[in-house]
């Protein structure tokens, strides 16, 4: 009962710290030993039990920080995947541009849409490419899928080309299977179609037949394709019948393409002048 | 039958608790400071030597087996105990400054790791080289800091 009141003091508090080092002593050099194994693990599931609650506290901390973390690397990879199908969209573009170049008749400029304006009834695009590079009024624009437009304006580095959709855009044009020819104008109360008159009654018409120009008139050459038929009506009083076109180029996606160097015979141009002078 | 020294192991074990589950998460840069030291400091004057011994004993026994440093902590809170009480209880008897109470604090974590230190070399529970003991006398820093500014703070 002394022990417990504490109230030994003097000399004895020697013994007793002497005890304890010894104790003390004892316990570190047998620590690695196997006799302190059990309660080692023993007191290590002890601190682990009284630890896991903060442990909690710091996993849901480090979640928060992982959290936003990923959600930083979630963006930064949606705009590099977004990056990557332009690029791929623009390879594919590239790679139908490269295959027209090498199956084409007439040489080809390539070419890259720097401005559009499609909102309007002056509809027009800019190019990269001007007189410097061979670029003359009137050459057709083109791409993989189609005709685009034509030349109207050419400075030295840039040209001004006039789509499909524009009210002053004419191009003779042919069905290919029959060579009924037409012309193509802008179906102005329809912007996304085009319209192509003046093909005979006689002709039979069919949805789904491809439009492509003719050659005639000396200003586009032959088989660019325009576009194909969706809808067709005879017109009153009138021995034609008129097409409703759905261009293959959709002018809103466009970004590259070729702009034909094709330039109109002028053997042909002298020949027709000759020919409208003798009934002057 | 005078179960007063009661009330100070049950305050040690409350004090183990809360060093176990938040106290020791207050480290800087891998620093720790001992909270038992601390307590140690605070109340060894108001203990009998023997008291101390088997309080600070018991108290540093539990600190051994939750850091897995068997005997090392009993032996130096053993040896602070027995160099620094007698000395404190007589400085306790008049009014103590902060900055004095930071001294005492600083010799007495310098000694306790110091010794800690050293019977980790001999007992090889530890890595030799400076940098452990350097860890530790940061650590002694820390202790008298966090010391200081509780003294300031709860004597003021």
């Amino acid at each position: 009962m002394r022990f417990l009141q504490f109230d030994t003091d003097g000399i004895s508090h020697y013994f007793h710290t002497f005890i304890v080092l010894l104790f003390a002593l004892i316990l570190a050099f047998t620590r690695s030993q196997d006799g302190l194994n059990s309660l080692r693990a023993i007191t290590v599931t002890a601190a682990s039990i009284l630890e896991e609650p903060v442990s909690n506290v710091r996993v849901y901390r480090n979640a928060l920080k992982t959290n936003a973390y990923l959600q930083q690397q979630n963006i930064l990879l949606q705009d590099e995947l977004s990056k990557l199908r332009s690029i791929e969209k623009e390879n594919q573009e590239l790679k139908s541009l490269l295959r027209l170049e090498e199956s084409y008749n007439y040489p080809l400029q390539i070419t890259r849409v720097v401005t559009k304006q499609l909102n309007t009834l002056n509809n027009s695009l800019s190019v990269n490419v001007g007189s410097n590079e061979g670029i003359q009024r009137g050459m057709p624009l083109i791409n993989s899928d189609g005709l685009i437009g034509k030349v109207i304006l050419a400075a030295s580095n840039y040209s001004q080309v006039m789509p499909l959709s524009h009210p002053l855009f004419r191009v003779s044009a042919q069905i290919q299977d029959s060579k009924a020819n037409g012309i193509i104008t802008w179906d102005i109360s329809s912007p996304s179609y085009l319209i192509m008159d003046f093909v005979p009654k006689t002709v039979p018409i069919d949805t789904g037949m491809v439009i492509q120009t003719s050659g005639l008139g000396n200003e586009f050459p032959a088989g660019i394709p325009i576009g194909q038929v969706v809808d067709f009506r005879s017109q009153e009083g009138t021995n034609t019948q008129q097409l409703k076109i759905e261009p293959f180029s959709k002018l809103n996606e466009v970004s590259e393409g070729f702009i034909v160097l094709f330039t109109s015979d002028t053997s042909l141009v002298q020949l027709n002048n000759e020919f409208n002078q003798l009934f002057e | 039958m005078n179960f007063d020294w009661t009330k100070y192991l049950l305050g040690g074990l409350i004090i183990i608790f809360l060093d176990q589950i938040l106290l020791q998460h207050l480290s800087l840069w891998g620093i720790h400071f001992d909270a038992v030291l601390l307590f140690l400091v605070w109340t060894l004057p108001d203990l009998k030597r023997i008291e101390a011994i088997y309080i600070y004993g018991l108290l540093a026994i539990l600190q051994d087996a939750l850091y897995d440093s068997w005997g090392l902590m009993l032996f130096s809170k053993t040896i602070i105990v027995l160099l620094f009480h007698n000395y404190l209880v007589s400085r306790n008897q008049g009014k103590i400054f902060s900055s004095q109470f930071a001294v005492f604090t600083l010799a007495i974590a310098v000694t306790h790791n110091t010794v800690f230190y050293l019977l980790s070399l001999i007992t090889g529970g530890y890595a030799s080289g400076l940098w452990p003991y350097t860890v530790l006398l940061l650590g002694a820093l820390y202790t008298t800091i966090i010391s200081f500014t509780l003294h300031k703070l709860l004597r003021s």
